[in-house]
């Protein structure tokens, strides 16, 4: 019995060694693959707003890392649907060139499309490194068009309320006269109060302004009232701010800015040429053939510059007369004047003011009067950038030789130079730029070296200039080779003279 | 006794069943070699120069990638990476007697972890057939232009043929097409869609389906070229030609005219002579066409019918 529980207790101690043993006994291995780890990190500095309304503006701050190879670049794009809403591209600019960290913030207008409804949009950061390799980061974005209960007519002859009658649509009848300026905007709204206005022209339908040579915006009702319908569905406005600071995205150098810019419509409008009250283009006033029309002024009548009202010259032939700027209208020295183009004066050729009081054709303002009193004044398109510079007119020698223009020849003006120093000191504001007509509205002795502020709705313009041609032949104009100078414009206002000024006459005033 | 016996028998088995479960995997993460800092390097030298036999050139590197892209810029060799540690080059047989040169770029690794592109070079010695002299006949058209330098190699043909006096407008529409470039007029042609709209273009494109591809309106810097060989090998003077001009210019017409060709220009007399349409576009209105007698280049509304069409052969021997 006691052999018995002996062998047992043998037994026993066996089993266990056994059964430890075995538990002891490694399980399978089982290799699991690392994840890739993306070289490329990016945080946001700030968290993104919660939405946002057509026509804000999105700041952003992100903080982009790379393991390895150094950071190029951030592409920022805010897209809804298929559609690229917006577009910033920045290039990391780094002391040492090789860091791998950079901080990146912007801010990224949302425009406002038509047809564009309330949905999710995504903010797609794209960041680069210098190898090429790339990273897409995207955050989904709320974006809104906004509602309001009314819109409001700012017209020159008083503001007219039209109320929402449903959904997007607008609905007004009033006795609103149509031969003056108007635009619309919206009340305040959002976070921040915000209005936006809209240009007439930016609505389906609806033209530049009321002026009744465009053609009437309104239905005419029965009882002699206005009917005026809008759908803000059909609105785009393309949100300006910092516009001035987009000169590479928003200009070509042939002098057509891209239409899918953002910018298109601005910088479009910004240089159209002026309309007479026939509907003729042009930059003079004409008679019905054609002819230019020259102005009788009074003996002794002087051309002003438009920003300190300086005299520029007294008119060589009163009598002879003066050709009128259609559409530049302005006071100087608190008396309106009009726009002398091309005058000959005792201190040379001189374009500038010319006090309307001092016109003596009776005859000339009965056939022509309505053109002469055209006001197509440049008006802000934003209002003031943050940016200042001082006008310092620019030396025109080393652009003596060049044109604004393809084919022309030596002997023809159409000079680069026209647009910078004329001689006194004195610069040109441009309604339209060379391409769309080149033709001044205002003339600036630049000797006190006034202050230009640029509108910070419009971008700057970057146009090629050209070579001179060879001599006009037969039917056609030769046309000469695009010169490797190339001059930047950019629009905003000395005083309240608005116009396009060459930022080669331009000195930031720091 | 024996149920005791039994118990504890039964007690041992039961001890070895249960106490001894199923062993636990072991879990090990096997390294991702993508995560590590891409690397390529090379342990030769990145240029090869090779005859003109067909034959494979090899490029030897180490690397710490299995994933790489390639690119090569010639038709006349492709490239692919063998055993993650060599570039294997084929290269054609090269027939022409000019040197030619291949540019192939690599790069390791995937994603956002890749090497900066990496370059090898190949330079191929000359063919045996020679290349076509300027003013040879070269199927339905005139040599104007030659290189053998390794970078343009090739050479280019005008056309013996020629649309004149027939409507060959350079546009039936007023579109800005974006067709700015002046040195290739195949780049430019490349920016039409629809070939019926543009009747000087559709003639050159009409040629390529009967007389060999790749006739194309030449860009206004190509018209340059023929307008030397035009001027018998002289720079033509801007403005009336001179006399000694004049007798080249007859020799070539001559020329043309012995081998069936159509005149370049037929009005030697007018103040203008002959023009033809380039392929460069000024705006939506404009393009640039040429005035063979005073070698003026000049803007023509692209909707005139009074512009001749010259069409042009480019062949990369590159």
């Amino acid at each position: 019995m006691k052999h018995f529980y002996t062998s047992g207790l043998v037994a026993l101690c066996v089993a266990t060694t056994l059964t430890l043993a075995s538990c002891e006994q490694q399980g399978e291995i089982i290799y699991i693959d690392e994840p890739y780890k993306p070289t490329l990190t990016l945080d946001l500095a700030n968290d993104l707003p919660k939405s946002l309304y057509l026509s804000d503006t999105l700041n952003y701050a992100v903080k982009v890392t790379s393991r390895y190879a150094p950071i190029a670049s951030l592409k920022t794009q805010l897209i809804l649907g298929e559609e690229v809403l917006a577009e910033i591209n920045a290039v990391a600019k780094t002391t040492e060139g090789d860091d791998k960290q950079v901080d990146f913030s912007g801010n990224i207008p949302i425009p406002f499309v038509p047809n564009a409804p309330t949905g999710i949009a995504t903010l797609r950061f794209t960041a680069a490194n210098v190898n090429g390799g790339e990273r897409e980061f995207e955050y989904a974005l709320p974006i809104e068009r906004p509602q309001f209960d009314h819109l409001v007519l700012v017209h020159e002859r008083g503001t007219y309320n039209i109320p929402r009658i449903e959904g997007n649509t607008y609905h007004l009848e009033a006795n609103i006269p149509d031969d003056a300026n108007a635009y619309l905007q919206t009340p305040p709204f959002g976070p921040t109060n915000r209005v936006v206005k809209f240009k007439l022209s930016s609505m389906g339908g609806i033209r530049t302004d009321f002026r009744g040579m465009y053609g009437t915006p309104m239905t005419l009702l029965p009882n002699g009232k206005k009917a005026v319908t809008l759908n803000t569905e059909n609105f785009h406005y393309f949100l300006p701010e910092h516009a001035y600071l987009h000169t590479v995205q928003a200009s070509v150098s042939d002098g057509t800015p891209p239409a899918e810019s953002p910018f298109y419509d601005i910088i479009m409008s910004r240089n159209k040429k002026a309309i007479d009250s026939h509907g003729r283009t042009g930059n003079r006033i004409t008679d019905s053939a054609g002819n230019v029309v020259y102005f009788k002024v009074k003996p002794g009548t002087t051309v002003l510059d438009g920003y300190s009202g300086r005299v520029r010259g007294t008119v060589l032939n009163p009598e002879q007369g003066v050709m009128v700027n259609v559409g530049s209208k302005r006071k100087v020295n608190g008396k309106p004047c009009f726009f002398g183009f091309s005058v000959k004066t005792d201190m040379g050729g001189a374009s500038g003011w010319i006090y309307e009081e001092n016109v003596d054709d009776p005859e000339k303002m009965a056939l022509y009067g309505d053109d002469f009193r055209i006001d197509l004044t440049p008006e802000a398109v934003v209002g003031d950038a943050p940016i200042q510079y001082r006008v310092v007119a620019a030396d025109p020698k080393p652009w003596a030789e060049l044109k604004v223009r393809s084919g022309i020849s030596r002997a023809e003006n159409v000079a680069v130079s026209d647009y910078l120093d004329r001689g006194d000191g004195t610069i040109y504001l441009l309604y339209a730029l060379p391409y769309f007509g080149g033709f001044a509205n205002d003339a600036i002795i630049g000797d006190g070296q006034p202050t230009f502020i640029p509108d910070a709705g419009v971008p700057r313009m970057v146009l090629k200039v050209f070579l001179p041609s060879d001599p006009i032949e037969e039917d056609h104009i030769a046309y000469s080779d695009p010169a490797k100078k190339q001059m930047e414009w950019v629009f905003g206002r000395i005083g309240e003279c608005r116009g396009w000024i060459p930022v080669l006459d331009l000195e930031e005033d720091k | 006794m024996n149920k005791r016996k039994h118990i504890f028998i039964a007690a041992v088995v039961a001890m070895m069943v249960v106490g001894c479960s199923e062993p636990e995997p072991v879990y090990v993460t096997k390294p991702n070699p993508y995560n590590e800092e891409a690397k390529l390097e090379f342990l030769s030298e990145n240029t090869s120069t090779v005859n003109a036999e067909k034959q494979e050139v090899c490029f030897d590197f180490k690397s710490n990638m299995d994933c790489f892209d390639i690119k090569v810029d010639r038709d006349w060799c492709s490239a692919k990476v063998v055993d993650n540690n060599k570039v294997v080059v084929e290269v054609e047989k090269n027939q022409y007697n000019n040197n030619r040169m291949a540019t192939i770029t690599i790069v390791a690794g995937i994603y956002d972890n890749i090497t900066a592109p990496q370059t090898l070079t190949v330079y191929q010695g000359r063919g045996e057939i020679d290349l076509p002299k300027v003013g040879d006949l070269y199927g339905t058209g005139v040599v104007y232009w030659v290189s053998s330098a390794a970078a343009d190699a090739g050479f280019r043909v005008v056309s013996l043929k020629r649309a004149y006096g027939m409507p060959a407008q350079w546009s039936m529409v007023t579109q800005f097409m974006g067709m700015k470039d002046t040195k290739f007029g195949s780049k430019n042609v490349e920016k039409i869609d629809n070939l019926e709209n543009f009747p000087a273009f559709n003639y050159c494109a009409t040629m390529a389906e009967n007389k060999g591809q790749g006739w194309y309106l030449p860009a206004v810097n190509e018209w340059s070229d023929i307008l030397v060989l035009y001027n018998g090998g002289l720079t033509p003077t801007k403005g009336l030609p001179t006399a000694a001009e004049m007798a080249k210019r007859t020799e070539f017409e001559s020329f043309l005219a012995a081998n069936g060709g159509d005149p370049f220009n037929a009005f030697v007399y007018s103040s203008n002579g002959d023009s033809y349409w380039t392929s460069t576009e000024i705006d939506d209105v404009e393009a640039y066409y040429i005035g063979v007698y005073k070698n003026n280049t000049t803007g023509g509304n692209k909707t005139s019918v009074k512009r001749g069409v010259r069409c042009i052969q480019h062949f990369d021997l590159r």
